[in-house]
C-alpha cells in the first residue's frame, strides 16, 4: 500500500521545513509532503506554491492540509497578498481551521528559533522582531544552527499558548495557536 | 568526516580531487565515475582495515587505460572532531601487472600535519599520539596496510580514531536480486559487502553487536516506512541461520524469507538498518542510487531522513543519483557534477541553481535542464565544500 500524504508543507528551505516537521510530528502526523523551494529563500515561490496547493487540497480528497512557512522580513503585506491570491481564484479563505495555515514569523524563522532555545534552556531571552538573528545572535550569544531546528519545532509543541511569557514573540504565540488548529483541523 | 578524496591512475581518476560536505550529491551523465567514487572509498576501507591486499583491491585492470605509468595514489582527508585533520596517502606501484603483481611503497597518515605513521616498502616508522620520542620501527608487508596491522594501545588512540572512523564509512550500491537470507554460522559480518547479498549475516552480527541499531531499525519499519512489518526472526537450518520477516495478519503473523520479498521491500529494509547503523556510529552512509527499487512516494520521505541526518550531525551522507526528484530536492544545494569525456578523466565541479543563473522567471528546475543536458549554467566554479 502506497504512503498517503496527508499534509503538504510549503516552505523557503531545509530550517523551516525541519521545525515545522518537527511539530507537526510531535503531534502525531508522520504523513508530510514538503515542498521546498530548490533555489533558497524566495518568498514570491513560497506564495504562488502555497496558493496552488490550496487550489489542489479542493481537487484531491487524500490532501487534509497545506502548511506554508514564509519570513516577513519586515514586509506585513506578504499575508495580505496570499489572501489576494486565494479570493482571485476563488480558493475561500486563509485559516488554520480549515487546513491552511500560515506562519509568518515577522523578521524570520530564526527569530523563533533562538527564543524557543533560550526558553528552553531557561536563559532569559531578549528578543525583538526587527533584528536578523540569522546573522547577528544578540549579546554575543552562539548562532542558530541546523541542529536546533526539529528541537526548536518538538519544544514548541510541548508549549501552552495560554502560559506562554509575555516577551514570546507576538507571531510565533499566534503561531502556536495556529498550528494547533491546524493539527486539529488536519486529524478530523 | 571524509572530508577529500585524491585518487590518480584509477580507473577513470586521474590527479582527481573531490571535496566532500556533510551532505553531498553525485551527479553526472552514465559513466561519469559516481560509482567509482563510492567504489573507491570502499576498497580504501577494506584495505585500511585489513579485509583485503592491495592485490585484492588494486589489481592491474584499475589502472587508467591511457596512462602509461604504474603507479597508483589515493589520499583521504578525514575530520574527526575531538582530534584534527587527517592525511592518509597510499602509494601502490605495480611491479609485474602482467602477472598481477603490485606492492605498496608508500603509506602514511599525518594528523595535523605531524606524521602518526609512515610506511615505505622497507620499514614503518609507527609514531606515538604526542610524536615524542624516536618512532617505533616495523617491517611492512607489501600488500597489507601497515595500519591494519596496529594494535589499539593507551599511546596510539590517533591512529585507531581514524581508522574507526574509516571502519564506519557504510557503502552501499544495493542489488536486491544478489540478496541471500541465509547467514552461513561461522561468518561474522562487521561490514557488509557494497551489493549487501551478505546482509543476513551483518544483521545476524549488529544483533549481536549493537542491539539497538536492530531495535531502532525494526521500529522505523514497524512506523510505516515498511507498511504490515512487524519484526525480524532469525530460524536455525543445519550450520546457517535463515533470516525471515514477520509481517502484521490474523489470526498470526505471516512469515517470508528476506530474500522472498520484492526488491523494493529488500531495498527498503537494508536502507533501514543502513541508516539505524550510521546514526549509531557516527559515521558516514554513502549510497549508490538509493531511489532506485523504491516506490514513488517512498522516495522523498527517505531523502529528507538523509537530508537531516546529515545537516543535524548524525552522520555523513554522500550519495549517487539520477532520480528526478533527487535531483531537484538536493542538488541545488548540494550537488557535484562529475563529468567525463568517453574515453577520458573525470573531472568535478559543484552545482548551483540560483535565479542569476537561470533568470528569476525560468520554471526550469535542475532535472528538467539535467535531462535536456543543459548544466553549462549549474556548473559553479571551484567552490570549496561545505
Amino acid at each position: 500500500m502506497a504512503r498517503v500524504c496527508t499534509i503538504i508543507l510549503v516552505c523557503e528551505g531545509w530550517r523551516d521545513s525541519a521545525f515545522a516537521r518537527g511539530f507537526l510530528e510531535m503531534s502525531g502526523n508522520r504523513r508530510i509532503y514538503p515542498k521546498v523551494n530548490p533555489r533558497g529563500s524566495g518568498h514570491g515561490w513560497v506564495k504562488a506554491q502555497f496558493v496552488n496547493e490550496i487550489a489542489n487540497l479542493t481537487r484531491f480528497s487524500e490532501g487534509r492540509g497545506v502548511l506554508g512557512l514564509l519570513d516577513e522580513d519586515g514586509d506585513s503585506g506578504r499575508e495580505n497578498e496570499i489572501v489576494i491570491a486565494l479570493a482571485a481564484q476563488n480558493l475561500g479563505s486563509l485559516s488554520a481551521r480549515d487546513g491552511r495555515c500560515l506562519l509568518l514569523p515577522t523578521r524570520n524563522l530564526e527569530t523563533w528559533l533562538y527564543w524557543l532555545k533560550c526558553h528552553q534552556n531557561g536563559i532569559p531571552a531578549s528578543i525583538d522582531e526587527t533584528t536578523d538573528f540569522k546573522r547577528q545572535p544578540p549579546g554575543g550569544a552562539s548562532r542558530i544552527t541546523d541542529r536546533d531546528c526539529r528541537p526548536a519545532g518538538e519544544y514548541l509543541h510541548k508549549l501552552d499558548h495560554t502560559k506562554l511569557p509575555e516577551h514570546c514573540p507576538p507571531m510565533l504565540r499566534r503561531g502556536l495557536v495556529q498550528l494547533r488548529d491546524f493539527v486539529e483541523a488536519v486529524s478530523r | 568526516m571524509l572530508v577529500r578524496l585524491y585518487a590518480d591512475n584509477y580507473r577513470c581518476f586521474s590527479s582527481f580531487t573531490l571535496e566532500l560536505g556533510s551532505l553531498s550529491v553525485l551527479l553526472g551523465s552514465n559513466g561519469s565515475g559516481k560509482s567509482t567514487v563510492l567504489g573507491l572509498i570502499a576498497r580504501l576501507r577494506d584495505f585500511l582495515t585489513g579485509r583485503g591486499t592491495s592485490l585484492e583491491l588494486f589489481p592491474p585492470e584499475t589502472l587508467c587505460r591511457w596512462d602509461k605509468r604504474f603507479e597508483q595514489t589515493f589520499e583521504l582527508g578525514v575530520k574527526i572532531q575531538e582530534q584534527g585533520e587527517y592525511v592518509y596517502r597510499l602509494l601502490v606501484r605495480h611491479e609485474a601487472p602482467e602477472r598481477g603483481l603490485n606492492k605498496v611503497i608508500e603509506e602514511t597518515l599525518v594528523l595535523n600535519g605531524k606524521p602518526l605513521f609512515e610506511g615505505t616498502d622497507q620499514e614503518i616508522r609507527l609514531h606515538n599520539d604526542w610524536q615524542s620520542g624516536n618512532p617505533v620501527k616495523l617491517l611492512p608487508d607489501w600488500h597489507v596496510s601497515g595500519i591494519s596491522r596496529i594494535n589499539e594501545r593507551h599511546d596510539n588512540k590517533k591512529l585507531t580514531a581514524f581508522r574507526m572512523a574509516v571502519a564506519n564509512m557504510l557503502v552501499l550500491q544495493l542489488n536486491p536480486a544478489l540478496v541471500s537470507a541465509v547467514a552461513p554460522a561461522k561468518k561474522s559480518v562487521e561490514i557488509p559487502s557494497p551489493d549487501c547479498s551478505d546482509f543476513a549475516g551483518w544483521l545476524r552480527h549488529i544483533s549481536m553487536a549493537e542491539a539497538l541499531v536492530r531495535q531502532e531499525a525494526e521500529k522505523s519499519l514497524t512506523q510505516g516506512s515498511l507498511p504490515g512489518f512487524r519484526a525480524f526472526q532469525a530460524v536455525p537450518s543445519g550450520d546457517a541461520e535463515i533470516l525471515e520477516c514477520l509481517f502484521e495478519a490474523k489470526p498470526k503473523p505471516l512469515k517470508f524469507r528476506l530474500d522472498e520479498l520484492s526488491y523494493g521491500q529488500i531495498a527498503l529494509i537494508i536502507l533501514e538498518v543502513a541508516m539505524a547503523a550510521a546514526a549509531e556510529r557516527g559515521g558516514a552512509l554513502l549510497l549508490d542510487e538509493p531511489s532506485n527499487f523504491l516506490g514513488l512516494s517512498e522516495i522523498q520521505p527517505l531523502l529528507i531522513r538523509l537530508q537531516d541526518a546529515a545537516l543535524e550531525g548524525r552522520y555523513q551522507v554522500i550519495l549517487t543519483a539520477h532520480h528526478p526528484i533527487a535531483v531537484d530536492l538536493l542538488a541545488g544545494a548540494y550537488g557535484l557534477w562529475l563529468d567525463r569525456d568517453p574515453t577520458g578523466p573525470t573531472r568535478v565541479h559543484r552545482m548551483q541553481l540560483t535565479d542569476s543563473a537561470l533568470g528569476d522567471k525560468s520554471t526550469m528546475t535542475m532535472s528538467d535542464l539535467m535531462a535536456r543536458g543543459w548544466v553549462s549554467t549549474l556548473k559553479a566554479p571551484n567552490v570549496p565544500a561545505r
